[in-house]
């Protein structure tokens, strides 16, 4: 896999998330040695994105999407947030650093069908099985996805 | 890639839904309608199984799997009498519905069941 960076920046909408995604899909064919990492990858790439945009609070957000050599992938978004948003995100993924994803996942699901946080970050590292981290700066989040993918040969 | 389409019809007492195209997060309210609509005629008819369709879904957000979760969770509310099983028919091909629908499988064991094809 070459080492390459697609960046997405500016006042992106719900809508434009899946034609995000098809993109990096689309790339990732040539790079990506099999089916079941290329959509590991477009779910963490639109759900991320998604989430970026869905909770952004002034309707700006970017995603940077980074190769390094050796096939390790890391997945980057920023938005400014609400601080209640961001305090749903920090306990996100405090669990998911402290316990399996699936049961995370799994307990997402089990929350009221009300709550305002979905299962998108739980779906990343459960479904892509990709390590979140997160960094806050005011009000602003960055959210990354990191994850090893096998290199296509040839 | 298509938008989300989705089907009801019957073969027997059992509901089948079909989902087509990709669920994408703007197609949440007709899915989770149309799941309305399909955990509605599956007690009315006293429905032993639903069978979920999904063979040709090529994608689904994660706000629409959200949807799926409610119905689940409306099926695992019901009494044993009314309880339905919900069989997804699934393709292979499409490696989301793998991870999701296992998922959906941890979630809700006892009503979930998946077919697998397309291997």
């Amino acid at each position: 896999m070459n080492a390459r960076r697609l960046e997405v920046e500016g006042a992106i909408g719900l809508d434009d998330v899946p034609h995000v995604r098809r993109f990096v899909e689309t790339v990732n064919r040539r790079f990506v040695s099999n089916d079941d990492d290329i959509s590991r990858l477009a779910i963490a790439t639109h759900e991320l994105l998604e989430n970026a945009v869905k909770f952004s609070l002034d309707g700006g957000a970017s995603l940077r999407f980074e190769v390094e050599d050796g096939g390790r992938v890391c997945i980057t978004t920023r938005n400014r947030a609400r601080t209640a948003d961001l305090n749903e995100l920090i306990a996100i993924a405090l669990e998911l650093e402290t316990n399996d994803p699936m049961l995370v996942y799994i307990g997402l699901m089990k929350r009221s069908p009300a709550a305002r946080g979905g299962l998108g970050l739980g779906r990343v590292a459960a479904e892509s099985e990709m390590e979140i981290g997160l960094e806050l700066d005011g009000d602003v989040v960055q959210v990354q996805a990191r994850a090893t993918f096998a290199e296509r040969v040839g | 890639m298509p938008d989300l389409s989705t089907m009801t019809s019957h073969d027997g007492s059992t509901v089948v839904l079909t989902c087509r195209g990709s669920a994408e997060t703007r197609a949440f309210p007709d899915l989770s309608a149309a799941l309305e609509a399909v955990h509605r005629d599956a007690l009315d008819r006293s429905a032993r199984a639903v069978i979920a369709d999904v063979r040709a879904l090529e994608f689904a957000s994660s706000s629409c799997l959200k949807a799926f979760v409610t119905w689940l969770q409306l099926v695992l509310e019901l009494d044993d009498e009314h309880r339905y099983k919900i069989r997804f028919r699934s393709n292979l091909q499409h490696s989301w519905q793998r991870r999701s629908l296992g998922a959906f499988a941890e979630f809700a064991g006892a009503v979930v069941e998946i077919e697998a094809e397309g291997a």
